[in-house]
Protein backbone atom coordinates (compact mmCIF):
# COMPACT_ATOMS: atom_id res chain seq x y z
CA UNK A 1 0.00 0.00 0.00
CA UNK A 2 1.05 3.59 -1.07
CA UNK A 3 1.79 6.20 1.52
CA UNK A 4 -1.28 7.64 3.87
CA UNK A 5 -1.94 11.25 4.23
CA UNK A 6 -3.20 12.68 7.25
CA UNK A 7 -5.96 14.91 7.19
CA UNK A 8 -6.90 16.83 9.94
CA UNK A 9 -9.23 20.12 11.00
CA UNK A 10 -12.14 21.10 9.11
CA UNK A 11 -12.73 19.71 6.29
CA UNK A 12 -14.67 22.91 4.93
CA UNK A 13 -14.51 25.24 1.53
CA UNK A 14 -11.83 27.00 3.16
CA UNK A 15 -9.54 24.20 3.62
CA UNK A 16 -6.21 23.45 2.07
CA UNK A 17 -5.62 20.33 0.39
CA UNK A 18 -2.94 21.42 -1.43
CA UNK A 19 -0.95 21.13 1.88
CA UNK A 20 -1.17 18.24 2.08
CA UNK A 21 1.47 17.44 -0.94
CA UNK A 22 -0.23 14.68 -2.87
CA UNK A 23 2.18 13.65 -5.49
CA UNK A 24 0.82 10.65 -6.94
CA UNK A 25 1.69 8.49 -9.61
CA UNK A 26 -0.27 7.26 -12.48
CA UNK A 27 -3.19 5.20 -11.33
CA UNK A 28 -2.03 5.06 -7.60
CA UNK A 29 -4.60 4.84 -4.93
CA UNK A 30 -5.40 7.61 -2.55
CA UNK A 31 -4.82 6.69 1.50
CA UNK A 32 -6.16 9.17 3.88
CA UNK A 33 -5.85 8.88 7.63
CA UNK A 34 -9.01 10.67 8.56
CA UNK A 35 -8.88 10.18 12.33
CA UNK A 36 -8.07 14.01 12.58
CA UNK A 37 -10.99 15.39 10.60
CA UNK A 38 -12.44 17.13 13.39
CA UNK A 39 -15.72 18.25 10.94
CA UNK A 40 -16.98 17.87 7.79
CA UNK A 41 -19.22 20.31 5.63
CA UNK A 42 -21.03 20.10 2.06
CA UNK A 43 -19.05 22.57 0.66
CA UNK A 44 -15.79 20.98 1.86
CA UNK A 45 -17.08 17.91 0.77
CA UNK A 46 -17.58 20.14 -2.89
CA UNK A 47 -13.86 21.43 -2.28
CA UNK A 48 -12.23 17.55 -1.86
CA UNK A 49 -13.74 16.39 -4.95
CA UNK A 50 -12.40 18.91 -6.48
CA UNK A 51 -9.15 18.27 -5.49
CA UNK A 52 -9.75 14.89 -6.42
CA UNK A 53 -10.28 15.66 -9.92
CA UNK A 54 -7.48 17.78 -9.93
CA UNK A 55 -5.60 15.03 -9.40
CA UNK A 56 -6.78 12.71 -11.85
CA UNK A 57 -9.39 10.33 -9.82
CA UNK A 58 -7.23 8.03 -7.99
CA UNK A 59 -9.30 5.61 -5.44
CA UNK A 60 -9.68 7.03 -2.58
CA UNK A 61 -9.38 4.97 0.59
CA UNK A 62 -10.42 6.48 4.25
CA UNK A 63 -8.66 5.13 7.06
CA UNK A 64 -9.69 5.26 10.43
CA UNK A 65 -12.89 7.10 10.03
CA UNK A 66 -14.66 8.11 13.63
CA UNK A 67 -18.01 7.88 14.50
CA UNK A 68 -18.29 12.04 14.00
CA UNK A 69 -16.98 11.44 10.92
CA UNK A 70 -18.75 8.96 9.50
CA UNK A 71 -22.09 10.66 10.59
CA UNK A 72 -21.36 13.99 9.27
CA UNK A 73 -20.44 11.94 5.77
CA UNK A 74 -23.52 9.81 6.24
CA UNK A 75 -26.07 12.90 6.51
CA UNK A 76 -25.04 13.92 2.94
CA UNK A 77 -24.15 10.73 1.50
CA UNK A 78 -20.71 11.98 1.38
CA UNK A 79 -18.82 8.36 1.08
CA UNK A 80 -20.88 7.77 -2.26
CA UNK A 81 -20.05 11.28 -2.96
CA UNK A 82 -16.17 11.00 -3.27
CA UNK A 83 -16.60 7.04 -4.14
CA UNK A 84 -14.47 6.70 -1.36
CA UNK A 85 -13.56 2.65 0.06
CA UNK A 86 -13.70 2.75 3.66
CA UNK A 87 -10.30 1.00 4.88
CA UNK A 88 -11.88 0.92 8.26
CA UNK A 89 -14.30 2.71 10.73
CA UNK A 90 -14.86 2.84 14.65
CA UNK A 91 -17.83 1.69 16.24
CA UNK A 92 -19.06 2.99 19.38
CA UNK A 93 -20.39 1.48 22.56
CA UNK A 94 -21.68 2.47 25.27
CA UNK A 95 -21.82 -0.08 28.93
CA UNK A 96 -25.96 0.40 30.33
CA UNK A 97 -24.50 -0.48 33.67
CA UNK A 98 -21.35 2.47 34.02
CA UNK A 99 -21.34 4.46 31.18
CA UNK A 100 -17.97 3.31 29.84
CA UNK A 101 -17.69 4.00 26.00
CA UNK A 102 -15.47 2.03 24.00
CA UNK A 103 -14.27 2.90 20.21
CA UNK A 104 -13.65 -0.27 18.15
CA UNK A 105 -11.93 -0.40 15.00
CA UNK A 106 -13.48 -2.43 12.19
CA UNK A 107 -11.65 -3.11 9.48
CA UNK A 108 -12.62 -3.73 5.40
CA UNK A 109 -11.79 -7.61 4.53
CA UNK A 110 -11.90 -8.69 8.60
CA UNK A 111 -15.04 -7.16 9.65
CA UNK A 112 -17.15 -6.03 6.54
CA UNK A 113 -16.86 -6.08 3.04
CA UNK A 114 -18.85 -3.68 0.44
CA UNK A 115 -21.05 -5.24 -1.85
CA UNK A 116 -19.73 -5.08 -5.89
CA UNK A 117 -21.37 -7.11 -8.74
CA UNK A 118 -19.54 -9.81 -8.19
CA UNK A 119 -20.06 -10.55 -4.45
CA UNK A 120 -22.84 -9.55 -2.11
CA UNK A 121 -21.81 -6.59 0.88
CA UNK A 122 -21.37 -8.37 4.24
CA UNK A 123 -20.66 -6.65 7.87
CA UNK A 124 -19.65 -9.14 10.75
CA UNK A 125 -20.11 -6.97 14.10
CA UNK A 126 -18.51 -8.04 16.90
CA UNK A 127 -20.11 -10.74 19.05
CA UNK A 128 -19.90 -9.88 22.00
CA UNK A 129 -18.18 -6.34 23.98
CA UNK A 130 -17.71 -6.24 27.72
CA UNK A 131 -17.43 -3.78 29.24
CA UNK A 132 -13.55 -3.04 30.33
CA UNK A 133 -14.25 -1.70 33.53
CA UNK A 134 -17.69 -3.70 34.87
CA UNK A 135 -17.02 -6.73 32.31
CA UNK A 136 -21.51 -6.29 31.49
CA UNK A 137 -22.21 -6.33 27.72
CA UNK A 138 -22.31 -3.24 25.68
CA UNK A 139 -24.70 -1.83 23.56
CA UNK A 140 -23.81 -0.48 20.10
CA UNK A 141 -24.38 3.47 19.99
CA UNK A 142 -25.18 3.58 16.76
CA UNK A 143 -28.07 2.41 13.82
CA UNK A 144 -26.44 -0.50 11.88
CA UNK A 145 -28.37 -0.45 8.84
CA UNK A 146 -27.87 3.59 8.73
CA UNK A 147 -24.21 3.43 9.93
CA UNK A 148 -23.16 0.97 7.64
CA UNK A 149 -25.40 2.12 4.31
CA UNK A 150 -22.25 2.55 2.32
CA UNK A 151 -21.71 -0.87 1.85
CA UNK A 152 -24.61 -1.20 -0.36
CA UNK A 153 -23.32 1.30 -2.45
CA UNK A 154 -20.15 0.88 -3.66
CA UNK A 155 -19.35 2.28 -7.33
CA UNK B 1 -38.68 45.42 6.54
CA UNK B 2 -40.81 42.16 6.21
CA UNK B 3 -41.03 39.66 3.70
CA UNK B 4 -43.57 37.46 2.58
CA UNK B 5 -42.79 34.27 0.47
CA UNK B 6 -46.08 34.16 -2.53
CA UNK B 7 -44.65 31.05 -4.21
CA UNK B 8 -41.49 28.95 -3.31
CA UNK B 9 -42.21 25.52 -5.80
CA UNK B 10 -39.35 25.54 -8.13
CA UNK B 11 -39.35 25.02 -11.99
CA UNK B 12 -43.15 24.47 -12.33
CA UNK B 13 -46.23 25.06 -10.36
CA UNK B 14 -47.24 21.57 -8.26
CA UNK B 15 -50.55 21.30 -7.27
CA UNK B 16 -51.11 18.17 -4.77
CA UNK B 17 -53.36 15.21 -5.97
CA UNK B 18 -56.28 13.54 -4.80
CA UNK B 19 -53.93 10.58 -3.42
CA UNK B 20 -51.50 12.73 -1.81
CA UNK B 21 -54.45 14.62 -0.15
CA UNK B 22 -56.07 11.49 0.85
CA UNK B 23 -53.03 10.00 2.15
CA UNK B 24 -52.21 13.36 4.42
CA UNK B 25 -56.55 12.91 5.70
CA UNK B 26 -55.73 9.51 6.21
CA UNK B 27 -51.98 10.33 8.10
CA UNK B 28 -54.04 12.82 10.57
CA UNK B 29 -57.25 10.68 11.46
CA UNK B 30 -55.03 7.99 12.76
CA UNK B 31 -52.99 10.07 14.96
CA UNK B 32 -55.87 11.94 15.89
CA UNK B 33 -57.17 8.35 17.06
CA UNK B 34 -53.81 7.51 18.97
CA UNK B 35 -53.86 10.97 20.53
CA UNK B 36 -57.71 10.67 21.45
CA UNK B 37 -56.75 7.27 23.12
CA UNK B 38 -54.08 9.37 25.36
CA UNK B 39 -55.84 12.49 25.64
CA UNK B 40 -59.35 11.76 25.65
CA UNK B 41 -60.54 15.40 26.44
CA UNK B 42 -58.58 16.63 23.32
CA UNK B 43 -60.69 18.95 20.53
CA UNK B 44 -59.98 19.15 16.87
CA UNK B 45 -58.23 22.40 17.77
CA UNK B 46 -55.67 21.03 20.25
CA UNK B 47 -55.12 18.18 17.90
CA UNK B 48 -54.44 20.31 14.73
CA UNK B 49 -51.90 23.00 16.41
CA UNK B 50 -50.12 20.28 17.79
CA UNK B 51 -49.46 17.79 14.69
CA UNK B 52 -48.66 20.39 12.74
CA UNK B 53 -46.34 18.00 10.62
CA UNK B 54 -48.74 16.01 9.60
CA UNK B 55 -50.40 18.49 8.20
CA UNK B 56 -47.80 20.03 6.63
CA UNK B 57 -48.32 22.03 3.20
CA UNK B 58 -45.73 23.91 1.29
CA UNK B 59 -47.60 24.79 -1.33
CA UNK B 60 -47.20 24.82 -5.34
CA UNK B 61 -46.38 28.20 -6.70
CA UNK B 62 -43.34 29.26 -8.13
CA UNK B 63 -41.39 32.31 -7.30
CA UNK B 64 -43.03 35.33 -6.31
CA UNK B 65 -42.15 37.31 -3.30
CA UNK B 66 -43.02 40.74 -1.74
CA UNK B 67 -40.60 43.04 0.51
CA UNK B 68 -42.15 45.67 2.26
CA UNK B 69 -42.13 48.92 4.68
CA UNK B 70 -44.48 51.34 6.31
CA UNK B 71 -43.00 53.26 3.08
CA UNK B 72 -42.39 51.03 0.30
CA UNK B 73 -43.55 47.15 -1.65
CA UNK B 74 -41.26 45.45 -3.99
CA UNK B 75 -41.94 42.32 -5.59
CA UNK B 76 -39.50 39.92 -7.46
CA UNK B 77 -40.33 37.90 -9.59
CA UNK B 78 -43.76 36.82 -11.56
CA UNK B 79 -43.92 33.26 -11.29
CA UNK B 80 -47.56 31.91 -10.41
CA UNK B 81 -47.12 33.03 -7.17
CA UNK B 82 -47.97 36.46 -8.18
CA UNK B 83 -51.69 35.73 -8.97
CA UNK B 84 -52.57 35.48 -5.18
CA UNK B 85 -50.54 38.59 -4.78
CA UNK B 86 -52.57 40.30 -7.60
CA UNK B 87 -55.58 39.38 -5.37
CA UNK B 88 -54.29 40.51 -2.36
CA UNK B 89 -53.50 43.69 -4.13
CA UNK B 90 -56.71 44.96 -6.23
CA UNK B 91 -58.60 44.99 -2.64
CA UNK B 92 -55.98 48.11 -2.50
CA UNK B 93 -55.05 51.16 -4.98
CA UNK B 94 -54.14 48.70 -7.22
CA UNK B 95 -57.87 47.80 -8.14
CA UNK B 96 -58.77 51.75 -8.61
CA UNK B 97 -56.16 51.98 -10.70
CA UNK B 98 -53.87 54.54 -8.27
CA UNK B 99 -50.72 51.92 -7.78
CA UNK B 100 -47.20 52.54 -8.28
CA UNK B 101 -45.47 49.06 -8.22
CA UNK B 102 -41.89 47.94 -8.78
CA UNK B 103 -41.44 44.33 -9.87
CA UNK B 104 -37.71 42.98 -9.85
CA UNK B 105 -36.45 40.17 -12.42
CA UNK B 106 -33.87 37.42 -11.22
CA UNK B 107 -33.89 36.04 -14.89
CA UNK B 108 -36.43 34.54 -17.50
CA UNK B 109 -37.10 31.16 -16.90
CA UNK B 110 -40.42 30.01 -17.35
CA UNK B 111 -41.81 29.54 -13.41
CA UNK B 112 -40.14 33.09 -12.91
CA UNK B 113 -42.65 34.87 -15.80
CA UNK B 114 -45.18 32.31 -15.76
CA UNK B 115 -47.35 34.35 -13.21
CA UNK B 116 -47.31 37.84 -14.92
CA UNK B 117 -50.19 37.36 -17.87
CA UNK B 118 -52.15 36.81 -14.62
CA UNK B 119 -51.25 40.03 -12.62
CA UNK B 120 -54.40 41.90 -12.93
CA UNK B 121 -52.75 45.71 -11.70
CA UNK B 122 -51.08 45.05 -15.25
CA UNK B 123 -54.48 45.49 -17.06
CA UNK B 124 -56.16 48.26 -14.58
CA UNK B 125 -55.48 52.04 -16.55
CA UNK B 126 -54.49 54.48 -14.23
CA UNK B 127 -51.40 51.74 -12.96
CA UNK B 128 -48.17 52.76 -13.06
CA UNK B 129 -46.20 49.12 -13.26
CA UNK B 130 -41.92 48.83 -13.33
CA UNK B 131 -39.82 46.25 -14.22
CA UNK B 132 -35.97 46.49 -13.38
CA UNK B 133 -33.60 43.82 -13.85
CA UNK B 134 -30.07 43.67 -14.83
CA UNK B 135 -30.35 41.92 -18.41
CA UNK B 136 -30.34 43.70 -21.30
CA UNK B 137 -33.41 42.28 -22.94
CA UNK B 138 -35.42 42.65 -19.90
CA UNK B 139 -38.28 44.54 -22.26
CA UNK B 140 -38.40 42.14 -25.09
CA UNK B 141 -38.54 38.88 -22.25
CA UNK B 142 -41.90 41.19 -20.76
CA UNK B 143 -43.72 41.44 -23.94
CA UNK B 144 -43.45 38.26 -25.02
CA UNK B 145 -45.21 37.19 -22.18
CA UNK B 146 -48.43 38.83 -23.84
CA UNK B 147 -48.26 37.27 -27.28
CA UNK B 148 -50.91 35.74 -29.55
CA UNK B 149 -51.48 32.70 -29.68
CA UNK B 150 -49.85 32.20 -26.11
CA UNK B 151 -52.22 34.72 -25.03
CA UNK B 152 -54.83 36.44 -26.05
CA UNK B 153 -54.38 40.52 -24.50
CA UNK B 154 -51.29 41.56 -26.58
CA UNK B 155 -48.55 43.74 -24.56
CA UNK B 156 -49.80 46.84 -26.21
CA UNK B 157 -53.40 46.51 -24.73
CA UNK B 158 -52.82 46.50 -21.22
CA UNK B 159 -54.61 49.11 -19.53
CA UNK B 160 -51.40 50.26 -17.04
CA UNK B 161 -48.36 51.93 -18.17
CA UNK B 162 -45.48 50.03 -17.61
CA UNK B 163 -42.10 51.11 -17.36
CA UNK B 164 -38.25 49.21 -18.04
CA UNK B 165 -35.68 49.97 -15.65
CA UNK B 166 -31.75 48.53 -15.98
CA UNK B 167 -30.24 47.92 -12.84
CA UNK B 168 -26.33 48.15 -12.29
CA UNK B 169 -24.72 45.01 -11.71
CA UNK B 170 -23.33 45.13 -7.83
CA UNK B 171 -24.56 48.89 -7.42
CA UNK B 172 -27.47 49.48 -5.21
CA UNK B 173 -30.70 51.48 -6.08
CA UNK B 174 -32.85 53.11 -3.37
CA UNK B 175 -36.84 52.62 -3.54
CA UNK B 176 -37.98 55.04 -0.46
CA UNK B 177 -36.40 53.87 2.59
CA UNK B 178 -35.20 50.45 0.93
CA UNK B 179 -31.83 49.78 -1.11
CA UNK B 180 -31.52 47.41 -3.24
CA UNK B 181 -28.28 45.49 -4.84
CA UNK B 182 -28.38 43.16 -7.33
CA UNK B 183 -25.68 40.39 -7.14
CA UNK B 184 -24.90 37.68 -9.31
CA UNK B 185 -26.12 33.53 -8.40
CA UNK B 186 -24.66 30.46 -10.00
CA UNK B 187 -27.47 29.52 -12.66
CA UNK B 188 -27.15 28.25 -16.58
CA UNK B 189 -28.77 31.71 -17.45
CA UNK B 190 -27.88 34.43 -15.71
CA UNK B 191 -29.77 35.12 -12.79
CA UNK B 192 -29.45 38.24 -10.51
CA UNK B 193 -29.73 37.84 -6.35
CA UNK B 194 -30.79 40.84 -4.52
CA UNK B 195 -30.04 42.17 -1.17
CA UNK B 196 -32.35 44.71 0.48
CA UNK B 197 -30.81 46.63 3.05
CA UNK B 198 -33.20 49.27 5.42
CA UNK B 199 -32.07 51.06 8.22
CA UNK B 200 -28.84 48.61 9.03
CA UNK B 201 -30.97 45.79 8.16
CA UNK B 202 -30.20 43.40 5.33
CA UNK B 203 -31.72 40.80 3.49
CA UNK B 204 -30.35 38.32 0.88
CA UNK B 205 -32.31 36.44 -1.96
CA UNK B 206 -30.45 33.76 -3.26
CA UNK B 207 -32.96 31.82 -5.86
CA UNK B 208 -32.34 30.40 -8.31
CA UNK B 209 -28.16 29.47 -8.22
CA UNK B 210 -26.54 26.15 -8.05
CA UNK B 211 -24.24 27.07 -5.18
CA UNK B 212 -21.23 26.45 -6.95
CA UNK B 213 -19.32 29.41 -5.89
CA UNK B 214 -19.33 29.30 -2.01
CA UNK B 215 -15.55 30.22 -0.31
CA UNK B 216 -15.38 33.58 -0.05
CA UNK B 217 -12.57 33.74 -3.20
CA UNK B 218 -14.69 32.06 -5.83
CA UNK B 219 -17.60 34.43 -4.70
CA UNK B 220 -15.42 37.44 -5.29
CA UNK B 221 -17.06 40.85 -5.43
CA UNK B 222 -20.39 38.74 -5.30
CA UNK B 223 -19.67 37.61 -1.30
CA UNK B 224 -21.60 40.90 -0.37
CA UNK B 225 -24.81 39.62 -1.26
CA UNK B 226 -24.48 37.40 2.05
CA UNK B 227 -22.35 39.37 4.06
CA UNK B 228 -24.05 41.36 7.23
CA UNK B 229 -27.56 39.96 6.09
CA UNK B 230 -30.13 39.07 8.98
CA UNK B 231 -32.00 36.50 6.38
CA UNK B 232 -31.57 34.76 3.34
CA UNK B 233 -34.20 32.72 1.15
CA UNK B 234 -31.96 30.28 -0.91
CA UNK B 235 -32.34 27.30 -3.46
CA UNK B 236 -32.50 24.10 -2.10
CA UNK B 237 -34.36 21.81 -4.81
CA UNK B 238 -32.47 19.09 -4.38
CA UNK B 239 -30.44 17.12 -1.43
CA UNK B 240 -26.50 17.47 -1.18
CA UNK B 241 -26.55 14.38 -3.55
CA UNK B 242 -29.06 15.26 -6.38
CA UNK B 243 -27.80 18.43 -6.68
CA UNK B 244 -24.01 16.64 -6.98
CA UNK B 245 -25.40 14.52 -10.14
CA UNK B 246 -27.29 17.36 -11.53
CA UNK B 247 -24.33 19.82 -12.55
CA UNK B 248 -25.59 22.78 -14.41
CA UNK B 249 -29.32 22.53 -13.60
CA UNK B 250 -28.59 25.73 -11.67
CA UNK B 251 -30.06 24.95 -8.43
CA UNK B 252 -28.36 24.18 -5.14
CA UNK B 253 -29.42 22.47 -1.51
CA UNK B 254 -30.05 23.32 1.68
CA UNK B 255 -26.39 21.94 3.22
CA UNK B 256 -24.50 24.34 1.02
CA UNK B 257 -26.71 26.95 2.11
CA UNK B 258 -26.80 26.25 5.64
CA UNK B 259 -22.54 26.36 5.31
CA UNK B 260 -22.82 29.71 3.84
CA UNK B 261 -25.29 30.80 6.70
CA UNK B 262 -22.76 29.69 9.56
CA UNK B 263 -19.25 31.41 8.06
CA UNK B 264 -21.09 34.43 7.18
CA UNK B 265 -23.40 34.53 10.67
CA UNK B 266 -26.67 34.76 8.89
CA UNK B 267 -29.35 34.14 11.85
CA UNK B 268 -31.88 33.28 10.00
CA UNK B 269 -32.31 31.12 6.81
CA UNK B 270 -35.69 30.15 4.62
CA UNK B 271 -35.51 27.35 1.68
CA UNK B 272 -37.12 27.44 -0.87
CA UNK B 273 -37.82 26.66 -5.51
CA UNK B 274 -38.68 23.03 -4.07
CA UNK B 275 -39.02 20.03 -6.37
CA UNK B 276 -41.75 20.04 -8.59
CA UNK B 277 -42.08 16.49 -8.75
CA UNK B 278 -41.26 15.96 -4.51
CA UNK B 279 -44.62 15.83 -2.64
CA UNK B 280 -45.02 17.77 0.73
CA UNK B 281 -43.79 14.14 2.59
CA UNK B 282 -40.49 14.03 0.49
CA UNK B 283 -39.97 17.51 1.09
CA UNK B 284 -40.55 16.92 5.02
CA UNK B 285 -37.82 14.04 4.60
CA UNK B 286 -35.39 16.31 2.52
CA UNK B 287 -35.97 18.87 5.79
CA UNK B 288 -35.37 15.81 8.07
CA UNK B 289 -32.38 15.18 6.38
CA UNK B 290 -31.23 18.91 6.21
CA UNK B 291 -31.96 18.99 9.80
CA UNK B 292 -29.49 15.82 10.58
CA UNK B 293 -26.61 17.20 8.53
CA UNK B 294 -27.07 20.75 10.11
CA UNK B 295 -27.18 18.78 13.84
CA UNK B 296 -23.65 16.96 13.48
CA UNK B 297 -21.99 19.51 12.36
CA UNK B 298 -23.01 21.53 15.08
CA UNK B 299 -22.39 19.09 17.45
CA UNK B 300 -18.64 18.10 15.54
CA UNK B 301 -17.78 21.85 15.98
CA UNK B 302 -18.60 22.51 19.63
CA UNK B 303 -16.51 18.97 20.15
CA UNK B 304 -13.57 20.25 18.51
CA UNK B 305 -14.00 23.60 21.03
CA UNK B 306 -15.32 26.09 18.46
CA UNK B 307 -18.60 27.88 19.22
CA UNK B 308 -20.58 27.46 15.59
CA UNK B 309 -22.82 29.86 14.76
CA UNK B 310 -26.67 28.86 15.17
CA UNK B 311 -29.14 29.47 12.27
CA UNK B 312 -32.57 29.14 12.71
CA UNK B 313 -33.94 27.65 9.34
CA UNK B 314 -36.95 25.66 7.98
CA UNK B 315 -38.29 24.82 4.16
CA UNK B 316 -40.44 27.56 3.36
CA UNK B 317 -44.37 27.03 2.54
CA UNK B 318 -46.32 29.54 0.06
CA UNK B 319 -47.79 32.30 2.68
CA UNK B 320 -44.79 32.79 5.17
CA UNK B 321 -43.83 36.28 6.46
CA UNK B 322 -41.09 37.05 8.15
CA UNK B 323 -39.38 40.19 9.53
CA UNK B 324 -36.10 41.54 9.15
ZN1 LIG C 1 -19.54 -1.06 32.57
ZN1 LIG D 1 -36.55 28.88 -11.03
ZN1 LIG E 1 -33.96 29.46 -13.29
Amino acid sequence: MSRIHSLKGHLDELWSFESLAVDLKERQDLHLDVSGVLSVSAGGLKHWKAWLDGLGRPQLYLHFCTPLFFEQMNSVRGLQYLQAIVGSVEVHYVCPACSTELDYMMYRGQNFIEGTAEHRESLTLPEKVSCPSCSHPMEPDFRGQDYFSFLKYRN
Amino acid sequence: MKVKLWGVRGSLPAAPDQSSVLNKIKKALNSFVDFQKQNPEVSVQDFLSSSESHLRCYGGHTSCLEIFSDQIQLIVDGGSGIRPLAEHMMLGAAGLGRAEIHILMTHFHWDHLIGLPFFTPLFIPGNKIHFYAVQEDLEENIRRMFTKPNFPVPFEALGSEIFFHRLEPRRSKKFADIEVTPYQLDHPDPCWGYRFERLGRAYAHCVDTEGVRVSPDDLGEDVKLYRGVQAMTFDAQYSFEEAAEKINWGHSSAPIGLDIAMRERIPKVFFMHHDPSADDEQIQKLEAKTREYYDKRQLALSQSGQQPFEVEWCFARDGIVFDV
